[in-house]
């Protein structure tokens, strides 16, 4: 089972629970469920006022009301719920002891208790309140209310008020909620979409698989990342059930005896309980069929679409789902490059609205090959357009624009700011802040509270801001190249995999014998892939003599340690990072490799010092690292190893933060909750580039290079100068016209 | 046609090359190293090989960096966001566009100096050509114009075949009188109409001589002066004008205020050393005014000196030009002037040639029209477009306040950005600029110069480019003396505030550094910006402190062997080691004691005739011994000016003895001077500023009477 303490606590969150399936609650099932006792003890969990919501910018409202919701998994109820609010040293942001009247806790709208400022005062003073059951449902609002003496028009309260709450939790009981062996309830029992941060799956293959089941339980992750959402971790296990939730892939029916589960019904998908659990929420997700063909059915019937499609607790795959090939660059997720982009094509982009006079913001996200290249040029152009209809009396807003976290400016004033109004600005997006992700962000500030409130009391309502769907990234001029390799890239974005997002051309290789946390690793990575491009993919499974053949056209992607997997061993001098031995360490290029480095500006060598003080103190990490196919020109290898198989856990220890000093990267290094990224090795191109942009682009990566091409310009052209000033002099000091 | 071809292919090739790294985009980091690697580079070269083709590259080198310093400005920073900040970062642009451009031009124009020499004369006179000597004056003292006049008389040319002639547009009696007194003629016109152009085209009515050699009043020629220049047009017979340099034996202003007097190469020797012969190699070499020899029938073809601006010189050259007559340029002194005596009177002089070479680049520029090469061209506008500096100048001592006292950004990128591109660009020129041309102005003198002037000529130019005829011809002042050092409040005035503008720029800086009410980055390229604008300015406010200069006639050090007759009879051999007109210093054998105001007899074996000149002692002490010369009569005088300005050799070595340029220690040198004159200035109790220039009355009573010029008309005389 998962780990506690994964919830989500935004509006954001609770908006979104409002809608999703639940499970039917009837009273037999849920006096059945509570029997059931599964690994892990998900009844009690505990979340910080940070996560919950009271996040540092909060502290800042002027509100003098915060709410945050609260809810139990989907396949969970909960049935008790605690507080402990922790109170700041000082009283003084509300401006002095006499303004503190007190804090008034609600949740539904029911009051748990209102404390006194004698309550709150006192060197880190703690107060624990327990929340009455009966005023505990499904979806719940927490609600504080700080009463002070100081509040302004519309009832605000001074900023930074909220700091006088230092801390707190909310711990909630729950208690199981019964579930239905019902595919339609899928990612259920094994995620909860709107609930986990992240989740872990149980793999069960009966046996070490063959190439054809890996691209099966390949496929079979795809489709939990595309469905989830969330970063996963699988867990495989071979031959036996885990006391779990688990996702089973059988071929043939005696494992399936093997295993204890009823034999498969051909290609089919079921879901049931665990036998070692039964008429729990512990669920088994069978896919199966008899032969290896009837698995690639049921495989396909699972990958071609979501679980809404599904109805009951089995699905058979009635005829073969075709496969269509997939297109470079062109994913169910992604836009297309190499047009002006509109918002319009955005999901969603019809309607990034802000209404009324309280701050907030408009994003728009949306994701792109990450191949889009808009090298030479610096900037993408951004047209954007927006719409503004304000009351009587309402100033205008500012509006700062945002571009994947980097501000690209303030919108203007417009002439007329009653009534509707449009206006376009254009901004520049700088080329490295164009990613495969993108988020467009408008934040919207009104300034002028007390105008505001006036304007509002008087039904000044009606206020709307809105991003307009013509806005547009002159995308129009970009080209398809992507410099490899690029450690950021692959991590966010899954490139140069996903290029082709059925994974056609991506071959995969394993160490040899397989390690489940090897096959764990590549699973949450294919999911990761699956959740970028939105279609689950199935790479081809190579073994290392197949990988060293000469003009293998695939980009592949390396699992394992330098011990267990073979082309590792091989490719070893090509690693920038050595991982056997005592420790692991970062790999010294030859001789040649640094004076190249040194003599072309590549930064490689002064990257290479910076590894080495970093890793050397680590003495488990797990790596990504990426370095030109051997086999073929132009075709990436990138490598997920460790110092050990069980530093290989989820392709997770990847993604967040690494602290690096270029943009790029050949080296990722992850160990605990520390992240390095390292450019040391060198890099080439792949995409569309002409011959002259390509040795533009070249040289841009070798910039000494650049020093000679002058010196022989300017020396040739020097010379033939001078050789013509020279004759020019003699002609003139040889006067033609003489008497 | 084969090396041509490969020639072809070679600079292609090149070219090539050097379009790559202009147009390859790199990152911070990347930049900064192929910053540092260019430099390193070019440093290496400099110092290994001094020949022309490293010269070449170098420049290569420096156009390559500026050049892609601006294609990242114009591909990069521009933005088309409709604001204010938008506006003036595209002003700054702009004022860096004419920079880059006057930059490329200034590179061209000198490529290579042409090594003319002089070109022998025939053995037999009867081959040589009439001369007729033209000395235009207007108000200048006689006292200024007499010596010119005598030394021309002295030129060693067959009498039959030379005139000298006073053109006086001051009509005035006294000039009269010495002409006749001199055995030189006299022209005088009814009216003062185009000024010195319309004075000199008088003349050329009135005479007839094969050749017009043209000297402002107080230029002084040498003996040779036609000896050497005249030779080119018996060569060429397409020859219409050959120019040698305006040498100055006085201190200018900068000169004299910051104490560089031949320790410095002056302000005018970039061109007369430089870019002069350089224009000649294209055949680009034009007339100064003066100390030039000129073809009649070339004038004649062309209508006379130019009348349509206020630099008839460079125009009449272009106009000879445009009708295929060939100009030259002989780069040996062979006459030496008086330097603007005052920093008013050197800012009004280039007033006027600023709005001149503006008309030229309005009414006749040299890109249209026919008859030029495009060598021709480029070096003429080079020359007539340098003068519009005062703007992109004045624009260049504001902009860096904008961030600081504003919060402007008017340069649209990261400020490390902007350091890393723009720094080699400066650097670079920096360099290979003193590589070119450092024999001849000192690394960032241009700044000090060009500063000083750009206020005074920012509107001129302007004005010229929208109303090309609008002005007149101001005369030069020559030959004033200033009794008592004195602020010239009136000329500084505009640095001065432009110098508290970026002080206050300095101070907000410094304030939003230290409330961190600004980017850090941002406020310090601005602010180390505002500190160079500041240093530069105190250079220039330094020069607006007038030294004072008592003497009217400067001593030019000259040794010739001397001979002195004491009153006792007794005889002295001596040495001279300065010569004026109204006195010498010589040494002499240590023992010799006169008394102050003894009166004895000078004989100084020179060029021309022995004459013994009656003089007065004021002073001997250890072995120096000062006179003063007593009233002369024209033919002691005549000898006293050859002796002091007639020898063929009297200017040469001028430039010896100087330490080659180095721009860090140049550099220091003028922040030295600069910051050290203006703190000198400030800790100073000064008394009132009062400008006490005056001239010193010509020794003729006439000169009160002589008649003002007609209204409206320009006066002529002093030169371009």
């Amino acid at each position: 089972m998962k780990a506690p303490a994964l919830w989500c606590g935004s509006l954001v969150c609770l908006l979104a629970a409002c809608d999703r399936p639940r499970p039917a609650r009837e009273p037999a099932e849920v006096e059945r469920a509570e029997e059931v006792v599964a690994s892990g003890d998900p009844s009690r969990v505990r979340i910080g006022f940070e996560t919950l919501g009271l996040h540092e910018a909060q502290r800042f409202n002027t509100q003098p009301t915060l709410s945050f919701p609260f809810f139990a998994r989907s396949d969970r109820v909960l049935t008790a719920a605690s507080l402990t609010l922790r109170f700041a040293d000082l009283i003084a942001p509300v401006g002095g002891e006499s303004d503190l009247r007190g804090l008034e806790i609600s949740v539904n709208q029911e009051k748990v208790a209102t404390l006194g400022p004698e309550q709150m005062r006192g060197f880190q003073r703690e107060v624990h309140l327990p929340i009455d059951a009966a005023v505990i449902g499904d979806k719940n609002l927490l609600t504080l209310r700080l009463l002070t003496g100081r509040e302004g028009p519309c009832g605000k309260i001074p900023p930074e008020s909220w700091k006088i709450i230092r801390s707190g939790e909310l711990e909630m009981q729950s208690a199981p909620l019964p579930l239905p062996d019902e595919l339609s309830l899928l990612p259920l029992p094994f995620v909860d979409r709107h609930f986990d941060r992240e989740a872990s799956v149980a793999i069960v293959l009966p046996k070490a698989p063959t190439g054809r089941e890996l691209q099966a339980v390949s496929r079979v992750a795809g489709w939990f990342g595309v469905d989830t959402g969330v970063p996963l971790r699988f867990v495989p296990q071979l031959g036996t059930l885990p006391d779990g939730p688990a996702v089973v892939l059988i071929d043939d029916p005696e494992q399936a005896k093997v295993l204890g589960l009823p034999a498969p019904a051909g290609a089919s998908l079921l879901i049931l309980d665990h036998p070692k659990f039964p008429r729990s929420n512990v669920k088994l997700l069978l896919v199966s069929g008899s032969t290896p063909e009837e698995l690639d059915r049921a495989v396909d019937t699972l990958a071609a679409g979501s679980a809404g499609r599904f109805k009951g607790p089995l699905q058979l795959a009635t005829a073969p789902v075709p496969r269509a090939a997939a297109l470079a660059d062109e994913a169910p997720r992604w836009l297309r490059g190499g047009h002006a982009l509109r918002l319009a094509e955005v999901p969603g982009g019809e309607a990034l609205i802000h209404d009324g006079v309280e701050g907030g913001k408009i994003a728009s996200t949306f994701r792109l090959p990450p191949d889009v290249w808009v090298w030479p040029a610096e900037f993408v152009d951004l047209d954007l357009r927006w719409s503004l209809a304000l009351p009587r009396d309402v100033p205008q807003p500012r509006l700062d624009v945002l571009f994947n976290g980097a501000y690209l400016g303030r919108l203007p004033d417009l002439d007329l700011p009653h009534g509707e109004t449009r206006g376009e600005q254009h901004l520049r997006i700088h080329r490295d802040k164009l990613k495969g992700f993108n988020e467009l962000v408008v934040f919207v500030n009104y300034a002028d509270a007390e105008r505001i409130c006036t304007a509002s009391a008087a039904g000044g309502g009606g206020a709307r801001v809105q991003i307009l769907p013509d806005t547009t990234f002159q995308l129009g001029a970009a080209g398809t190249f992507a410099p490899q390799p690029d450690i950021e890239s692959f991590v966010n974005d899954g490139f140069p995999f996903t290029r082709f997002a059925d994974l056609s051309q991506t071959g995969v290789v394993l160490s040899s014998p397989l390690d489940p946390a090897e096959l764990g690793l590549l699973l949450s990575t294919l999911a990761h892939f699956a959740s970028i491009t939105g279609a689950p993919g199935m790479p081809a499974f190579l073994t290392a003599e197949q990988a060293l053949e000469a003009g293998l056209d695939k980009d592949l992607l390396v699992l394992g340690t330098g011990e267990t997997n073979p082309l590792l061993r091989r490719w070893a001098d090509r690693l920038p990072l050595v991982l056997g031995g005592d420790a692991p360490r970062p790999q010294m290029p030859s001789q040649t490799d640094q004076l190249l480095a040194l003599f072309t500006g590549r930064i490689g060598h002064q990257e290479l010092r910076r590894a080495r003080g970093l890793v050397a103190p680590l003495p488990r990490l797990s790596a990504a690292a990426g370095f030109e196919s051997p086999s073929h020109a132009g075709r990436t290898v990138m490598v997920l190893a460790a110092t050990r198989p069980e530093d290989l856990r989820s392709f997770s220890q990847f993604r967040g933060f690494a602290e690096g000093v270029v943009a790029r990267g050949d080296l990722l290094v992850s160990s605990g909750n520390q992240r390095y990224r390292f450019a040391i090795g060198p890099s080439f191109g792949r995409g569309e580039l002409s011959p002259w942009n390509t040795l533009r682009w070249f040289l841009a990566e070798h910039p000494l290079l650049l020093v000679p091409f002058l010196l022989v310009g300017v020396l040739l052209l020097a010379v033939v100068t001078r050789v013509s000033l020279e004759r020019r002099v003699r002609e003139r000091l040889e006067s033609t016209e003489a008497l | 046609m084969i090396r041509a071809l490969g020639a072809a292919v070679l600079a292609a090739l090149g070219a090539v090359a050097l379009l790559l790294v202009v147009v390859t985009p790199l990152e911070l980091r990347n930049q900064v190293l192929f910053g540092a690697g260019v430099l390193a580079a070019a440093v290496l070269l400099n110092r290994i090989h001094r020949g022309q083709t490293v010269t070449l590259a170098l420049v290569l080198v420096s156009l390559t960096v500026s050049t892609r310093y601006l294609f990242w400005r114009f591909t990069v920073t521009l933005s088309s966001e409709p604001s204010l900040e938008t506006a003036l970062g595209g002003v700054l642009l702009l004022a860096e566009l004419y920079a880059y451009g006057m930059l490329v031009l200034g590179h061209l124009q000198v490529l290579a100096r042409l090594p003319r020499k002089p070109a022998p004369l025939p053995a037999s006179t009867t081959r040589w050509p009439t001369v007729d000597v033209f000395i235009p004056t207007y108000n200048e003292s006689l006292s200024v114009v007499r010596s010119t006049v005598l030394a021309a008389k002295a030129i060693d040319w067959p009498a039959d075949k030379m005139r000298v002639f006073i053109l006086d547009d001051g009509r005035r009696d006294a000039f009269r009188a010495f002409a006749a007194l001199a055995g030189v003629g006299y022209i005088v016109r009814p009216d003062n109409k185009h000024a010195k152009a319309g004075n000199l085209n008088h003349a050329l009515g009135k005479t007839k001589g094969e050749l017009v050699a043209i000297f402002d009043c107080d230029h002084v020629p040498t003996r040779s002066f036609l000896q050497m220049t005249v030779g080119w047009f018996l060569r060429d017979r397409r020859m219409s004008m050959m120019q040698t340099p305006h040498h100055f034996y006085s201190a200018d202003p900068f000169e004299r205020n910051l104490g560089t007097f031949r320790r410095l190469p002056n302000e005018g020797e970039l061109f007369y050393g430089l870019i002069q012969p350089s224009m000649d190699t294209w055949n680009a070499a034009f007339f100064c005014g003066s100390c030039a020899v000129l073809r009649r029938s070339a004038l004649e073809e062309v209508g006379g000196i130019a009348v349509e601006t206020v630099t008839e010189d460079c125009h009449t050259a272009l106009k000879m030009q445009r009708l295929r007559w060939n100009t030259g340029y002989l780069d040996i002194p062979q006459a030496a002037g008086l330097a603007t005596e005052s920093l008013s009177a050197h800012v009004g002089q280039r007033i006027r040639w600023a709005r001149g070479m503006a008309q030229i680049f309005r009414i006749d520029n040299p890109l249209l029209g026919r008859g030029l090469t495009l060598m021709q061209r480029l070096n003429y506008l080079a020359s007539t477009g340098h003068f519009f500096y005062g703007v992109p100048r004045i624009i260049f001592l504001i902009a860096p306040i904008s961030y600081p006292l504003f919060g402007l950004h008017i340069f649209n990128a990261l400020p490390l950005m902007a350091l890393a591109f723009g720094l080699p660009h400066l650097i670079h020129s920096t360099l290979t600029t003193s590589r070119q041309s450092g024999g001849f102005r000192y690394s960032f003198w241009s700044e000090v110069y060009e500063t000083c002037l750009a206020f005074y000529i920012a509107i001129p130019t302007t004005v010229a480019l929208i109303a090309p005829f609008q002005g007149k011809f101001n005369v030069t002042a020559k030959g004033g003396k200033i009794e008592e050092s004195y602020f010239e409040r009136r000329i500084a005035r505009p640095y001065l505030v432009l110098a508290l503008i970026n002080l206050a720029g300095l101070l907000a800086g410094a304030w939003r550094l230290w409330t961190g009410a600004g980017e850090l980055d941002v406020l310090i390229v601005n602010l180390a910006w505002c500190g160079w604008n500041i240093a530069i300015l105190s250079a220039v406010i330094a020069v607006a402190w007038e030294k004072r200069q008592l003497r009217e006639s400067p001593r030019v050090t000259v040794q010739l062997p001397a001979m002195i007759q004491l009153a006792s009879g007794r005889t002295v051999r001596g040495r001279t080691i300065d010569l004026a007109r109204g006195g010498a210093g010589l040494s002499v054998p240590a023992a010799l004691d006169p008394r102050p105001g003894e009166k004895l007899s000078l004989s100084i074996f020179g060029p021309g005739d022995e004459v013994p000149l009656p003089a007065e002692v004021i002073d001997c002490h250890k072995g120096v011994l000062r006179l003063r010369f007593n009233e002369l009569s024209v033919d002691e005088e005549s000898s006293l000016v050859q002796a002091i300005f007639s020898r063929a050799d009297a200017w040469l070595g001028w430039r010896d003895g100087r330490s080659k340029d180095h721009p860090l220690s140049s550099l220091l040198g003028l922040l030295g001077r600069g910051l050290g004159n203006v703190g000198a200035l400030v800790s100073a109790r000064q008394p009132k500023p009062k400008p006490v220039l005056r001239f010193v009355p010509a020794p003729v009573p006439v000169l009160a009477s002589a008649p003002p010029p007609p209204q409206g008309a320009p006066p002529p005389g002093g030169q371009p």
